[in-house]
């Protein structure tokens, strides 16, 4: 026999999802599926970005660039000396504070085993070569092409100055321009091998 | 293939189209290249106005008064007058600068999603307006009945019969 439970298994259930319904619950799976992948990429952009903004301390990071003269150096190839490397720009003006004082520390210091490099900013070529000529340095200059090492070494300005030992530690890091020489001789006194 | 997919279909070539459509618009805009007897300052406008000042936040080249937008400005002008392209100084400057000398994110990378989410946010937008207006088309009892999640007024009478004539068999059994 068939009971009341039976009859009322057969009814068809009005409380049973319209088809529509689970389209619903899809679309809004992709949607905030997408939502969802956009905000983790832009964490993970954002905290690359402050990773690469701290300036530089510790073992000096690498880098590679061509001088306006076409000489290629790289830091790794200077291992065992003492390097100074200068951020600077043609159009900054607190950099024509130092330059003079560079270039006379440089002439000082080459056979002592001390390299200074310049990296150029964010700069032209021919205002960086008037700047050089101006001021008559004779280190290894270069622009720093993409900024990359600028990006390494976190710098926020320029000037801006490391001074690293012959072990590849940066011991010094001078925000600004440097215009006293006893600071400089003290600086140099460091990273001499 | 549905309503829906037809669509996103017709959604998607009409995305293309416009975005062929602009690159070759972009490419008409381009100055040609050759030697050029004199540059203006607005033939360097030109180009700098595709270019972003790299020391400030949000400022374009051609609006910009730094010293090093001025050196900017002196190298499109020489290179001009050499006879090259707009786009040539453009990729120079992005040698030297890198890609954010440009106005626009360059289509590389993680820079795509600036290109794609604009166009992914419409395409949703474009299907959700579609449901909503093929919904709000249909007949409102049809709608009611289906927002309810309960047949329509036909089909429940229907079923109201047959379970009152199963009922009555089933006492008619044991009457």
């Amino acid at each position: 026999m068939a009971d009341l439970s039976d009859i009322r298994s057969e009814t068809p259930d009005a409380q049973a999802p319209a088809p529509a319904s689970g389209m619903v619950v899809v679309w809004r799976a992709i949607f905030v599926g997408i939502l969802v992948l956009f905000v983790v990429l832009l964490a993970w952009r954002l905290w690359d970005t402050n990773k690469s903004e701290h300036r530089a301390s510790g073992m000096a990071p690498p880098f590679t660039f061509t001088t306006f003269e076409g000489e290629t150096i790289s830091l790794d190839d200077l291992q065992g000396q003492g390097v100074v490397v200068n951020f600077w720009a043609s159009w900054c003006d607190p950099c024509r504070d130092e330059a003079a004082l560079l270039e006379q520390a440089w002439r000082r210091e080459k056979d002592n085993g001390i390299v200074f490099i310049g990296l150029d900013y964010l700069d032209q070529e021919p205002a960086a070569k008037a700047y050089l000529a101006e001021f008559g340095v004779t280190y290894p200059n270069g622009p720093d092409l993409r900024s990359e090492a600028a990006r390494r070494y976190g710098i926020k300005g320029v000037p801006e100055t490391f001074f690293i030992n012959s072990a590849g530690e940066i011991v010094q890091t001078v925000i600004g321009p440097i215009v006293n020489e006893a600071q400089m001789e003290a600086y140099l006194a460091e990273i001499r091998p | 293939m549905n309503r829906i997919g037809r669509a996103l279909f017709a959604l998607a070539a009409l995305i293309c189209l416009a975005w062929l459509g602009s690159g070759a618009v972009a490419a008409q805009d381009a100055p040609t290249s050759g030697p050029v007897e004199e540059v203006t300052l607005n033939d360097v406008n030109e180009v700098a106005r595709d270019l972003w000042c790299p020391l400030c936040s949000g400022v374009r080249l051609d609006a910009c008064e730094l010293k090093a937008c001025d050196q900017m400005k002196d190298v499109i002008a020489i290179k001009l007058a050499e006879g090259e392209d707009a786009a040539s100084i453009k990729d120079y400057f992005i040698e030297q600068y890198g890609p954010q000398v440009l106005g626009e994110p360059p289509r590389e990378g993680f820079n795509w999603l600036a290109w794609i989410l604009p166009f992914v946010a419409l395409a949703l937008g474009g299907v959700f307006l579609w449901r909503q207006t093929a919904r709000m088309m249909r007949p409102a009892a049809e709608t009611s009945a289906a927002d309810a999640g309960v047949a329509p007024p036909g089909a429940q009478k229907q079923t109201e019969d047959d379970y009152a004539r199963k009922l009555d068999e089933e006492l008619a059994k044991y009457g």
